[in-house]
């Protein structure tokens, strides 16, 4: 048991050395969500847990269409950018535009590598109300 | 009390006189009396008839019932029991955080029509991968060592 806990007090150490050797990287869990309502359809991008204390650039955009679900037939109505810290976030709102196809995408950077996330297409009637 | 002096709580307490012990387990009353002077013990048989002459449990007549623990077992058992429990405590409040978690952000999730999430790792890039696998190989089966260690322990028990 003395073993035990010593390798494990070692494993503990190399996880704090590794940890800090990661300093300066980046360690993000970021999710991008939307949903609709009476004033229009909501788009939020999220950073939900960061270890480290730099900022992720976020470019937050809301994507329509009325006739097609195809991403390739949208165009952007809202767009916004910022800086997302842990727990922060960008919201973006947008007119349902007498109800179509949305969906909303964010574009982040990380060591200067441009990445994304993009929600699912979801289909909302005037009202803002899930179809 | 030792053997001998049960042997002797034994006869008064059967109100009996050395030779009419004696005549009971068919040995001579100075045998009886070499028992209970502690000059002699009785053989194994002898141990048996007795038990059987008197109704007793060998082992409460050899007083082996319950041996207690030595003081620095008991220590040592304390401290392993102590340690386990440290490490099985984390480990423990560990799932139940990630458990909290999962269901505040699965509640969380419910209050939008769509989400989707990424993980943005990034590590040093002279890391070699097999550096991390390694590292985590390790850990995971630390924690398959103390899950083991606790269900043999559980089991001898």
């Amino acid at each position: 048991m003395r073993r035990a806990a010593l390798a494990f007090a070692a494993l503990l150490a190399a996880a704090l050395i590794t940890l800090a050797g990661c300093a300066g990287q980046t360690f993000s869990f970021l999710s991008v969500r939307m949903k609709g309502g009476e004033s229009g359809i909501y788009a939020a991008a999220i950073n939900e847990f960061t270890l480290s204390s730099q900022k992720i650039p976020v470019t937050l955009t809301l994507y329509y269409s009325a006739e097609s679900n195809d991403t390739a037939d949208m165009y952007a109505v809202e767009s916004a950018r910022g800086e997302l810290g842990m727990g922060e976030r960008l919201e973006i709102e947008a007119d349902c535009g007498g109800g179509g196809w949305f969906c909303a995408r964010a574009e982040f950077y990380v060591d200067g590598q441009r990445q994304e996330i993009i929600s699912d297409t979801v289909q909302y009637d005037g009202s803002g109300n899930r179809v | 009390m030792d053997f001998r002096e049960r042997l002797i709580k034994l006869r008064d307490e059967n109100k009996l006189s050395q030779q009419e012990m004696a005549d009971r387990l068919g040995v001579t009353r100075q045998t009886v009396s070499r028992w209970e002077a502690g000059k002699s013990t009785p053989s194994i048989a002898q141990i048996a008839s007795i038990c059987r002459e008197f109704g007793i449990d060998a082992n409460e007549l050899l007083d082996c019932d319950e041996q207690p623990q030595k003081p620095e077992e008991a220590k040592t058992r304390g401290k392993k029991f102590v340690a386990a429990a440290i490490v099985l405590g984390a480990l423990f409040a560990a799932a139940l955080a990630g458990l909290i978690v999962t269901i505040v952000y699965a509640v969380k999730d419910a209050q939008y029509d769509t989400s989707s999430t990424v993980w943005v790792v990034t590590i040093p890039q002279n890391t070699p991968m097999i550096v991390l696998c390694v590292f985590l190989g390790i850990f995971m089966a630390l924690i398959a060592a103390v899950f083991a260690y606790v269900v043999i322990q559980g089991r001898r028990k």
